[in-house]
């Protein structure tokens, strides 16, 4: 590909990128993948009634999807309810299992879904949690439990609260699927075949999403990026 | 320009090592040629690194696994409920239930007129000799020697005769209204010398 490329120029860049054999790396890896899949094993084992292969799925990846909800609800308790619930939906559907991806594509599947409608019951904008410290009320303002002024990194630490908060709204503002895109793929580490199939789309799509997100992060954070 | 349209929206994805190398070598080669593009990867780059650095993650609560825990324990007891409901209704479901089912209710339909026929005699005592006194006590003195007349004696039936208003209005005289029809006509059939063997 790359000797065509620089024999023919802008038109094999086109079909280099456009052309259906291009595939991604998580597209290539994600049709074989999930057959090697441990966690797709043991998803196997809990449809046959175990319950132990559920409680070792929760305990490895429910850190994640707590923290997947966290940054759409910005509220820890609402956010550990999620997950709990992407469980329980998991659990209740689990005779009906079919592995057809990565378990983690299919439990973030479910936690993108019940956050996205979550986002459309509620209205969560300037409904901020501190990052550090206890967790608000309903209606409470981001109140931040300011750092010891003893301790020698405290404007450092100050700095990244205010940072986190700050990324944290410009996030908010995103659209709903431009976020999920983001998160999925850029926090929880996703490849875009899997996000495409987590958001039910494809991964031209999952791109664009992604670029006009990262484009209005851009824009947002400027003066941090400088 | 159109080439650096097209690099841009990969631009994220070859930050984040996400694509494959057929997509990969165009972008690289449009790299080593495009300042602006390179520019962009990495404010990219930087964007991504801020992203990781400033939203750190959070540990669920202590409680959370054993609410779960709870959780999943309700769930799994309410599916155990629901499976024995499953079970009864599956029961119920027996393809052998379903004929005999059918057969009792046209044995039922079909015997309906000796019932109603014999729907006085299967509890005769109790409903004349009641607590707060009947219409038959009321209105024949006497009657607990005729009724054991009545019992001893051929089955009377009249066709055609309906109760007075009085007792349709009084639906719990209903019963006592019959063994005093039946006593009636058959004192009367006594008196004629007519009865009719039911």
């Amino acid at each position: 590909m790359g000797a065509k490329l620089e024999s023919t120029g802008r038109v094999t860049l086109l079909d280099a990128i456009e052309t259906p054999m291009a595939k991604t790396v998580g597209q290539a890896a994600s049709d074989a993948s999930w057959r090697s899949d441990p966690d797709v094993e043991v998803m196997q084992r809990v449809k046959k009634g175990d319950s132990n292969a559920f409680r070792e799925l929760f305990a490895k990846h429910a850190d994640a999807v707590v923290n997947f909800a966290y940054r759409f609800v910005n509220n820890r308790h609402r956010a550990e309810e999620l997950a709990q619930d992407a469980f329980l939906q998991i659990y209740r559907a689990r005779a009906r299992y079919e592995p057809k991806a990565r378990f983690t594509t299919y439990l973030y599947r479910v936690a993108t879904n019940l956050c996205l409608n979550e986002l459309r019951r509620f209205d969560y904008q300037g409904r901020m949690e501190p990052l550090e410290g206890r967790p608000l009320a309903d209606g409470e303002e981001g109140i931040r439990e300011l750092p010891d002024e003893e301790i020698p990194d405290a404007e450092d630490r100050l700095a990244g609260v205010e940072t986190g908060t700050r990324i944290q709204k410009v996030l908010d503002k995103l659209p709903p699927n431009q976020k999920s895109a983001l998160l999925l793929s850029r926090v929880q580490g996703l490849s875009y075949q899997e996000v495409a199939e987590c958001l039910e789309t494809t991964e031209s799509a999952v791109k664009s999403l992604i670029f006009r997100a990262t484009q209005t992060l851009r824009e947002e954070l400027a003066d941090l990026l400088a | 320009m159109r080439d650096c349209e097209i690099i841009r929206v990969e631009l994220p994805g070859y930050a984040n090592g996400k694509l494959g190398p057929d997509v990969v070598a165009p972008v690289r080669a449009h790299l080593q040629s495009c300042p602006g593009c390179r520019a962009e990867l990495s404010g990219l780059e930087r964007l991504d690194a801020l992203l990781l650095q400033a939203l750190p993650a959070i540990t669920p609560s202590a409680s959370f696994a054993s609410r779960f825990a709870n959780r999943l324990a309700a769930e799994a007891r309410e599916g155990e409920s629901q499976s024995s409901r499953r079970d009864w209704l599956g029961w119920l479901l027996q393809p052998w239930l379903i004929p005999v089912a059918a057969a009792a209710l046209i044995a039922a339909v079909m015997f309906q007129p000796w019932f109603a026929d014999h729907s006085t005699s299967v509890f005769p005592v109790p409903l004349i000799g009641g607590p707060q006194g009947s219409v038959a006590s009321a209105k024949k003195p006497g009657s607990d020697a005729k009724l054991a007349e009545r019992n001893s004696a051929p089955k009377v039936t009249v066709a055609g005769s309906n109760p007075p208003s009085e007792v349709l209005q009084r639906p719990e005289l209903f019963v006592d209204y019959a063994v005093i029809r039946d006593l009636d006509i058959l004192e009367s059939g006594r008196g004629n010398g007519e009865s009719h063997a039911g």
